[in-house]
């Protein structure tokens, strides 16, 4: 059976490339478009990794759930890859290089996601069995 | 329309600047103090009536100690309290008032035009307190004092010594403090009215000046929102376009492959260009805290170099660098270093042909730091280098090297270098290629 992977993303166009490109790889994908209905998914189905929009509804939205995350026995070691846009250093009070310091995620993709780049990615962080 | 009442905001001054004012009077009264000494002097030799000029100069030499123990006492006491430098003004002001009068009893009362003088006290009065009645508690001192001392000479309590020889009649005396009533208080009037008007218009314009801010600001919010989400859907499209064009099991014939690849492409130009309007409306009076992270712009510039010399290897480049190995002694902020360097090297990569020569210097004093970039690209014409720095506009040699370009790459070097008080130096001919100078000073930072 595949590794299950799971998008918590508000933008289901991306959230649908994103899909496209992992089930062609083997993946099994769930997804979600909100932070909450996301983390109620997520203990449910336990998936093997997660990838995780920065800023859903609200700016920070995306931080708010990593922390929440990290802060569960379940979940804390669960692999988080956080996807970012481009020009966000600017755009937002946020700085990938810095703020990776203290958001316990463990890589940072940048949009527009790069199909080999995300599998390439997602294998490296995935748990080995 | 805001209109100010008349009470003191005290909010307003700070025990600093009142003691700016307490130090100005300091310096007026030294000034006074010399003047009044040289006409005392003038008039020993030049009049005809004798004076008491022992106590004349003692009562000028009081003045000078006075102002001495003024200046003492603000050298040991640092401004501390609010109330405690009003004071101070106060005290200063009626000292001022009592010495005058009694200078102009023993050079003359009435006789003398130098009572004046108070006038300037009134003035002064108007200029310092906020506070309407402040002036007018002066002008009443003024009044009494002068008034106390003119009828105690004119009835004889006290001794009047005569400026010209003859005692002035009462008529003369009476005639004239009338007038100088009047235009005391006329004074008094005309000062507190053009202060007012004046703080009215500075308030005016302190206020105009927070909503400027705040119209900045918001337009800076409004640059993010937008920017947000006019990327949103070419993210979308692009992250589409990638799933098409890079998963191995979409087979595609040459042509769509080649029609989806310019998709991205304009996609990506797209994306540049939001990034980089984002970049030029970037605005310090609302960057986010990070970037006020400062850098040592040698290593700055090695580790951008990094990046981008794949770039000109790919295009078969030859990069010549210099950089010292020490740092300059200060620091620049590295948000805006790292864009100027960045746009300036992959300017001159996009813009110099394969087999091309770019030579990248750096080099520091003490005030500054200067990197310089030569290339023998395709150079800028004459009247292309006037417009370069605009937004948007692309030189027709770059039009005709390099399609796809924003035209935002050099105004925001431009910006940022004038943000870190730098200049920038541009020297171009078609076909001979471009040589640009950056100079950055040391730079006093606010925080």
């Amino acid at each position: 059976m595949g590794k299950k992977i799971m998008i918590i993303d508000d933008d289901i166009d991306l959230v649908e490339a994103m899909r496209i490109t992992l089930e062609s790889a083997g993946f099994d994908v769930i997804d979600a478009q909100e932070g909450q209905k996301g983390l109620e998914r997520l203990l449910k189905e336990r998936p093997d990794l997660l990838i995780l929009d920065v800023m859903m509804g609200s700016q920070d939205e995306g931080f708010h759930l990593v922390y929440q995350l990290r802060g569960m026995e379940q979940t804390a070691h669960l692999p988080i890859l956080m996807v970012t846009a481009v020009g966000s250093q600017t755009g937002f009070d946020f700085d990938p290089e810095k703020d990776q310091d203290f958001l316990p995620v463990d890589e940072f993709i940048e949009k527009p996601v790069n199909p080999k780049a995300l599998i390439e990615a997602i294998k490296q962080h995935l748990p080995v069995v | 329309m805001h209109t100010s009442d008349n009470s003191t905001d005290d909010s307003f001054y700070t025990p600093r600047s009142l003691r700016r004012k307490n130090n100005w009077l300091i310096t007026l009264r030294w000034m006074a103090t010399g003047a009044t000494l040289f006409l005392i002097l003038g008039a020993y030799y030049l009049l005809p009536g004798q004076l008491p000029w022992k106590s004349l100069f003692i009562t000028v030499a009081l003045l000078g100690l006075i102002n001495g123990g003024y200046a003492w006492y603000g050298w040991k006491n640092p401004p501390a309290a609010l109330r405690r430098e009003w004071l101070l003004i106060r005290i200063q002001i009626l000292l001022d008032l009592v010495l005058l009068t009694i200078l102009l009893h023993f050079s003359g009362g009435i006789e003398n035009p130098l009572y004046l003088f108070y006038i300037f006290h009134i003035i002064i009065a108007c200029t310092i307190f906020e506070h309407r009645w402040e002036p007018i508690r002066v002008t009443a001192s003024v009044l009494i004092l002068f008034s106390g001392l003119i009828l105690a000479e004119d009835f004889g309590w006290i001794h009047h010594h005569t400026l010209f020889g003859d005692p002035a009649s009462s008529a003369f005396i009476f005639a004239s403090l009338g007038a100088f009533y009047v235009m005391t208080v006329a004074s008094t009037y005309l000062g507190i009215t053009l202060m007012d008007r004046h703080r009215k218009v500075k308030a005016l314009i302190t206020k105009k000046n927070q909503e400027l801010e705040e119209t900045a600001k918001s337009k800076m919010t409004f640059f993010r929102y937008i920017s947000h989400e006019l990327k949103s859907p070419i993210v979308a499209v692009q992250s589409y376009i990638n799933v098409v064009l890079d998963l191995p099991q979409n087979p595609l014939t040459d042509q769509s492959r080649n029609i989806l690849t310019q998709a991205r492409n304009r996609t990506t130009q797209m994306l540049d260009i939001i990034k980089d309007l984002l970049e030029l409306s970037y605005d310090r009076r609302s960057e986010p805290t990070h970037s006020k992270k400062q850098c040592a712009p040698n290593a700055c510039l090695r580790e951008i170099l990094k990046n981008e010399l794949p770039k000109a290897e790919a295009k078969k480049i030859d990069v010549e660098t210099s950089i010292p190995d020490t740092e300059p002694n200060f620091a620049i902020r590295r948000f805006l270093l790292e864009k100027i360097i960045t746009n300036l090297i992959s300017n001159a990569i996009r813009y110099t042909g394969p087999g091309g020569h770019i030579h990248i210097r750096a080099e520091q004093d003490d005030a500054r730091w200067r990197l310089k970039i030569q290339d023998d690209g395709i150079g800028i014409s004459e009247e292309d280098q006037e417009r370069i720095f605009e937004e948007f506009y692309r030189g027709k040699n770059a039009r005709d090297s390099e399609a796809i370009g924003t035209g935002l790459g050099l105004s925001i070097v431009k910006k940022f270098v004038d943000q870190l008080q730098g200049c920038i130096e541009l020297d171009s001919a078609p076909g001979r290629g471009t040589t640009i100078i950056v100079t950055l000073p040391r730079t006093t930072d606010e925080n």
